[in-house]
């Protein structure tokens, strides 16, 4: 069954002359297992287009369903917990909380899940996910003292912590040298083998072709 | 929920020092403002009678003690004939307040009211016969029990004013009815109450419609006996409209611009803060935070900050001011809750309005 199934999507930011059309009718479907790459050049729509997804932005047209569930009318908090339920989400610029220490970070969707594990529980979690992604020493570290890709291996720690049905990874190689590019890519693909639906936005061509389905975006349109 | 409270309360003691500012802003400023209005407010409440008073074109008089030798008041009988007249089938009244001749049990306060006392101050006599006492709220919870003696004789008590009654009094020593007992009494049984009693009813004594030649009369008379009094009316007094004189009520307009502006600066305050952590919030909610566990840790922070302080302070002056306890109480607690529920609200809003994405791309620092 698919997890994500998104018709015809919209999305205007702005009104009046400010409207700007960033998405003008996009469709694709999410299976478990799954590898989605979406390219396209700079400024196309890839993160509106994730943001859609992950209900993160609300879509001006067309619909969406997740997990079965059409997300046209839910109410802030049933979003929530979809949001919680279901996906993982590697945002371009980290989306990490730079005041505060790696752990508080990657225990967000632990923190927001219900029924809440334990706090021991949600710990060796938290540290087990660092530790996947070769930065488990910086679990007691500000944010703000981390560098780039320790930042990106951190943000996707996180996006995994929760074994999320639906990961959402926006140039979750952008900052990294080739070999670390190639190990988080690598453990994109591991969670797709666990069952998991992984749709990436990229400029990596070499990396798109390795994924099961390429979406090209062009000025907000599916090409 | 809990969680996220406490979270809010973690928040505003990291930021302890502005906190603390905040909350002693508002507590100093609430309380400011209660004990002006404790004040002011029988003032206020006494503005009917005042009203009522410069209808009557009242006139008061000061007491001017230039001669050196002055005659015993209380010994010229052409004075005595003449304040009679003044208060009794003048229409004027009088009263006395620091030399009564009376004994009771405690160190109450009891005024004597004499002449045209009740039609001044528009208090129905039926419910206050000649020899009764009214007693104020104060008076009647602490002494209620306890017998008056006027001039030795026991004075029943045959009714309450309602807290916060307040009568206009020229000379601002009773104003307001709470903590006193105020006997109705013959004029001419103060003339035989000693001279102490009669010197201060003949200074207190306020003519009603008087003729220019009653009042000439009256100080004519009380020349005589060596007592200068000089009429005064009542428009001689500044007064603002509400009745409060003119620094009490100054001061009054400027505390409280004062507490608005203590209260705007803590909701700035806590707008401020919701805006600067609007990515944080963000992020909470990217992983599941619902706006409403994001509204826990805003009320908790905004109670802490600023609800909590100017609730008690709230509190504390409904406690002192001329109302009833019980309805000061709910009053207080209603304003605080308004208050607070419009902080949480408002902050919520600046935290959390608008979709996720474009707030995630926001810069901010951090909440906790
Ligand atoms: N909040 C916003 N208001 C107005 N326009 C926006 C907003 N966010 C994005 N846009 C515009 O929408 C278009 C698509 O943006 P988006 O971030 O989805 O592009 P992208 O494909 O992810 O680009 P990149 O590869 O550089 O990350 C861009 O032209 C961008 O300027
Ligand atoms: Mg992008």
């Amino acid at each position: 069954m698919d997890i994500v199934v998104a018709e015809d999507i919209a999305k205007a930011y702005g009104t009046g002359s400010a409207r700007m059309e960033a998405l003008r009718g996009v469709s694709l479907s999410l299976k478990a297992g799954e590898t989605v790459a979406v390219i396209g050049p700079s400024g196309c729509g890839k993160t509106t287009l994730l943001d859609v997804i992950g209900l993160v932005l609300r879509a001006t047209g067309g619909s969406l369903e997740v997990g079965g569930v059409p997300t046209g009318s839910l109410t802030d908090r049933a979003a929530a917990r979809l949001r919680n339920a279901t996906f993982g989400y590697v945002r371009q610029d980290f989306a990490l909380m730079e005041d505060e220490r790696t752990s508080t970070n990657v225990e967000l969707p632990l923190l927001y899940r219900r029924p809440r594990k334990r706090r021991s529980e949600r710990r060796r979690s938290v540290q087990d996910s660092l530790a996947e992604y070769g930065v488990g020493e910086v679990v007691d570290r500000r944010v703000n003292t981390l560098s780039g890709g320790e930042k990106q291996r951190v943000a996707m720690a996180r996006a995994m912590v929760n074994r999320a049905q639906v990961i959402l990874a926006d140039e979750p190689t952008g900052c990294l040298d080739s070999a670390n590019a190639e190990a988080v890519f690598q453990a994109l693909l591991d969670a797709a083998a666990k069952g998991s639906a992984v749709l990436m936005a990229t400029h990596n061509t070499e990396m798109a072709a390795r994924c099961d389905r390429v979406i090209e975006l062009r000025d907000g349109l599916q090409v | 929920m809990l969680g996220e409270a406490v979270a809010g309360l973690r928040a505003a003691l990291r930021e302890w020092p502005l906190t603390f500012m905040f909350a002693g802003l508002t507590l100093v400023a609430t309380s400011m403002c209660a004990l002006l209005l404790a004040f002011a407010l029988p003032a206020v409440r006494a503005q009917a009678a005042t009203d009522r008073l410069t209808a009557a074109d009242a006139v008061y008089f000061s007491v001017s003690y230039t001669e050196v030798e002055s005659v015993a008041p209380a010994s010229a009988p052409a004075l005595k004939d003449a304040w009679l007249r003044a208060v009794e089938s003048g229409g004027g009244y009088s009263a006395v307040y620091t030399n009564p001749p009376v004994s009771t049990s405690h160190d109450g306060e009891v005024l004597l009211a004499i002449g045209q006392f009740a039609e001044a101050f528009g208090i129905d006599k039926s419910v206050w016969p000649e020899g009764t006492a009214l007693v104020g709220a104060d008076f009647a919870r602490e002494y209620g029990d306890s017998p008056i003696f006027v001039d030795g004789e026991s004075v029943p008590i045959s009714g309450v004013f309602a807290r916060g009654y307040s009568f206009r009094d020229p000379w601002n020593v009773w104003g307001s009815a709470d903590g006193l007992a105020v006997v109705r009494l013959r004029a001419d049984r103060i003339v035989d109450m000693g001279p102490a009693a009669f010197e201060e009813a003949v200074t207190r004594t306020v003519l009603l419609r008087p003729s220019q030649a009653a009042v000439d009369d009256y100080v004519a008379h009380a020349a005589d006996a060596g007592l200068l009094l000089i009429p005064k009316s009542l428009d001689d007094q500044p007064t603002t409209l509400l009745g409060v004189s003119q620094p009490v009520a100054q001061t009054l307009v400027m505390s409280a611009a004062f507490l608005t502006l203590a209260l705007m600066a803590c909701g700035t305050w806590s707008a401020h803060t919701a805006r600067r952590s609007r990515r944080e919030l963000a992020i909470r909610r990217l992983h599941g935070a619902s706006v409403a566990q994001i509204a826990a840790r805003h009320a908790a922070y905004c109670g802490f900050s600023v609800a909590m302080p100017f609730g008690l302070a709230a509190v504390a002056a409904s406690l002192i001011l001329p109302f009833d306890r019980a309805t000061g109480i709910v009053v207080a607690s209603t304003i605080t809750l308004v208050l607070w529920a419009g902080l949480t609200v408002a902050s919520v809003r600046a935290g959390t309005h608008g979709e996720i994405g474009p707030a995630l791309r926001t810069k901010g620092r951090e909440w906790t």
